[in-house]
């Protein structure tokens, strides 16, 4: 499967998502911001195409309705999810598919990029709120020509 | 504009559905539900389809939706914005996921298991109701109990106990017998009790709740009345590897470092096999006066500390920052039980057996809570009183017949000042068929034999009197034995209960201990296996480690520093691994 490049609002708390949105929704206004906003992916260099994979989670609730993956990216290689400009490919678990899908691919311009994933589930934590989501994984680099 | 702008900005105009849906969570990704305006033919549909992308799924005539899969990368807030907008649709939504809320059971005790769930301080529990809504059945994963047996009567427990076929019909087997009848012919209750903590039949209306309401328990018995011993507990482990175990719940533990049950739990870690062992109930620091086998080190087993109602470490467990896991609720826990015992010494008030000195006197000078003590001489042993009768003696009659009866055991306390120089002895035993225990000629059966002085603390002691099994008269005493004709003694039994493990019992009882912390954790455990089918014992120690809520009480006294809880290793979540990226 492709997953779609998105912005870099915050990953985790959907406060902060929506505090993101409304703010780029604002900004939406204005082209030159709007593709601050949204340009995560290499700007208008030529793109290639990078395969992502990992091993599938032990997790059952990774692997059922709800679960997936988040491929995160950015060429700062110290980046964390919610810094301006990572992007953010969603790979949920499909119903009907034995396991969350272990790959997906990113359109990504030149450059060396930094790639983490982590994996997420509708399973809430006590004191927690929208399901649960994993530590990120140990990053791997990828240079685009 | 590029395409992902475009998906950005369908994602702004529509923050909330955006919020909603960031990850997926509330609504299944990757499908939306249309349903058309009525005339809008197969044609018109297909061509938003074509429009669109995507294909249309089944059609679900009751609700007069259709299913509509969305090619990959489409996100649903952006298909419902775009669907909404084609002619001949009147709806478009997301296909929301809902989920059942905190289940809680029908047992009539649950609301006095506070390790489940805690109403007095809420959030120091288990969050047992919140993981049940996701899993109640652990019956695919067997849990070996190796201690004092198990009534596997127990109306509570006799669904959910493992199927041992032909060659153990009853469970299990017992190894302090050397039989395959783990039952606990003793009366002793805690493996009952443990095994009602992991595994009590759940939302039947009977008795407790188990952390799984679904078990399959397969029963060791180990531990006689009084203890077990390497032999036993060691086969008791391999036989549970061998057979299939996945949990082995240890509640029991010792001081000394025994090679030959270190090999057997070495044994279940070669086998993935789990083991769950009690920190120990002596209030000391593991880390420099060892338990086994939590201290054996080895990475299959979880050692676990006890934790009063508002989550304190309770007073006599043990601890350890480098040697102890977690902790979980241990103290007033409310289980099953195998029998209702024989509390007391009203019955021995009828006795006509009363012999010498000894008699039933009003509790006055104790602090029993017993209304009656047996008391030796029973006129002045309150005020300090002792008796110069060379052999004194009382016995009562019990009668255990009844076929209901499957075990019977004896728990009582004491206080005697045996004849000086050792010459005199405290003495209790019991005689299947009736008569006096202690006849010279045909005596009956020695339970203990004591000399010295117990000064004002009395001395609890625990008996086996399976002899008394299927047996309508058994006589059970207490004497006082001199062996001059002058001595000077005195003794009293202060507290006493015949221990009974009854047919199809539905008791239950309270204790407190590490041994019940360790059964929440296996029971976390098992319910972990039953989630995840892929797990191995690594996955299910991580999962509870790290998925356990911070306890301030734990900090520095237990590696973890956390309370398992059966929600949060639920959602616990491992960082992905093997991660790999290449240019196509």
């Amino acid at each position: 499967m492709r997953a779609s490049a998105r912005p870099g609002a915050g990953h985790r708390a959907g406060v902060a998502r929506r505090k993101a949105y409304l703010a780029c929704a604002v900004l939406a206004v204005l082209p030159l911001v709007l593709a601050g906003c949204g340009g995560s992916s290499g700007g208008g260099a030529a793109k290639h195409t990078v395969r992502v994979s990992w091993n599938a989670s032990p997790e059952a609730a990774v692997n059922s309705t709800g679960g997936g993956y988040h491929v995160f990216y950015s060429k700062n290689p110290a980046f964390q999810p919610g810094d301006k400009g990572v992007g953010e490919a969603d790979v949920p678990f499909r119903a009907g598919a034995g396991q969350a899908p272990t790959s997906t691919t990113l359109d990504l311009g030149s450059g060396t990029w930094t790639i983490r994933v982590q994996a997420y589930s509708a399973l809430t934590p006590p004191g927690g709120s929208g399901g649960s989501t994993s530590a990120l994984s140990t990053p791997v680099q990828v240079t685009v020509p | 504009m590029k395409p992902a702008l475009l998906v950005f900005l369908v994602l702004c105009l529509v923050p909330g559905l955006a919020l909603a849906g960031s990850h997926g969570r509330d609504y299944v990704p990757g499908r939306i539900l249309v349903r058309f305006r009525s005339g809008t033919g197969a044609a018109m549909q297909q061509q938003a389809v074509q429009t669109l992308g995507g294909h249309l799924g089944p059609h679900i005539a009751a609700l007069h939706v259709t299913r509509v899969n969305l090619p990959a990368g489409t996100s649903v807030a952006q298909a419902v914005k775009a669907w909404s907008a084609r002619p001949g649709v009147a709806h478009a939504q997301p296909d929301f996921i809902y989920r059942p809320l905190d289940t809680t059971p029908n047992d009539p005790d649950f609301g006095q298991q506070w390790g489940l769930h805690n109403p007095r301080y809420p959030g120091d529990d288990i969050h047992a109701p919140q993981a049940w809504d996701h899993v109640t059945d652990c019956s695919d994963v067997l849990v070996a109990v190796v201690d004092s047996g198990i009534n596997y009567t127990q109306a509570d427990l006799q669904g959910e106990m493992w199927n041992g076929g032909s060659s153990y019909p009853h469970h299990g087997y017992d190894f302090v017998a050397g039989d395959n009848d783990p039952q606990a012919s003793d009366g002793a209750g805690h493996g009952t009790h443990v095994a009602g903590i992991i595994g009590a039949a759940g939302n039947n209306g009977t008795d407790t709740a188990g952390v799984c309401w679904h078990a399959r328990i397969m029963a060791l018995r180990a531990l006689g009345i009084s203890g077990g011993t390497t032999s036993t507990v060691a086969q008791a482990v391999n036989f549970a590897v061998s057979h299939g175990a996945r949990v082995i719940n240890m509640s029991l533990g010792g001081s000394q470092y025994d090679q030959v049950l270190k090999d057997a739990i070495d044994n279940a870690r070669s086998n993935g096999v789990l083991v769950v062992a009690a920190a120990g109930n002596d209030g000391a620091d593991d880390d420099s006066s060892p338990t086994y086998p939590c201290a054996f080190g080895d990475d299959n087993i979880v050692c676990v500390a006890a934790l009063d109602q508002s989550y304190g470490l309770a007073s006599y467990s043990n601890y350890g920052a480098k040697t102890v896991d977690v902790g979980a609720p241990g103290s007033t826990i409310v289980s099953l039980w195998p029998g209702s015992p024989l509390t007391g010494f009203q019955s021995w008030l009828s006795s006509s057996t009363s012999q010498g000195n000894w008699g039933v006197i009003a509790n006055s000078c104790t602090s029993s809570s017993q209304t009656y003590i047996l008391a030796d001489p029973s006129g002045t042993w309150c005020a300090g009183g002792t008796s110069t009768s060379s052999n004194d003696y009382i016995y009562h009659d019990y009668g255990f017949a009844s076929p209901s009866v499957l075990g019977i055991g004896l728990q009582y306390e004491a206080l005697y000042t045996t004849e000086g120089g050792g010459t005199g002895y405290f003495n209790a035993a019991y005689k299947a068929g009736g008569g006096n225990p202690f006849d010279p000629i045909n005596p009956g059966t020695q339970l203990d034999h004591e000399t010295g002085s117990t000064g004002n603390t009395a001395r609890a002691f625990s008996d086996d009197l399976s002899g008394c099994l299927n047996q309508s008269s058994c006589t059970l005493g207490f004497q006082m034995h001199t062996s001059s004709a002058a001595p000077s003694h005195s003794g009293a039994v202060v507290a006493l209960e015949v221990l009974r493990s009854i047919q199809d019992s539905n008791a239950t009882q309270t204790e407190s201990g590490t041994s019940m912390a360790t059964a929440f954790v296996s029971g976390i455990a098992a319910m972990l296996y039953a989630y995840n089918p892929h797990f191995g014992y690594r996955d299910v120690i991580t999962a509870i480690d790290r998925g356990g809520v911070a306890d301030p009480a734990l900090a520095g006294n237990t590696v973890s520093g956390r309370a398992a809880d059966a929600m949060g290793a639920l959602a616990y979540i491992q960082a992905p691994t093997g991660i790999k990226a290449s240019v196509h």
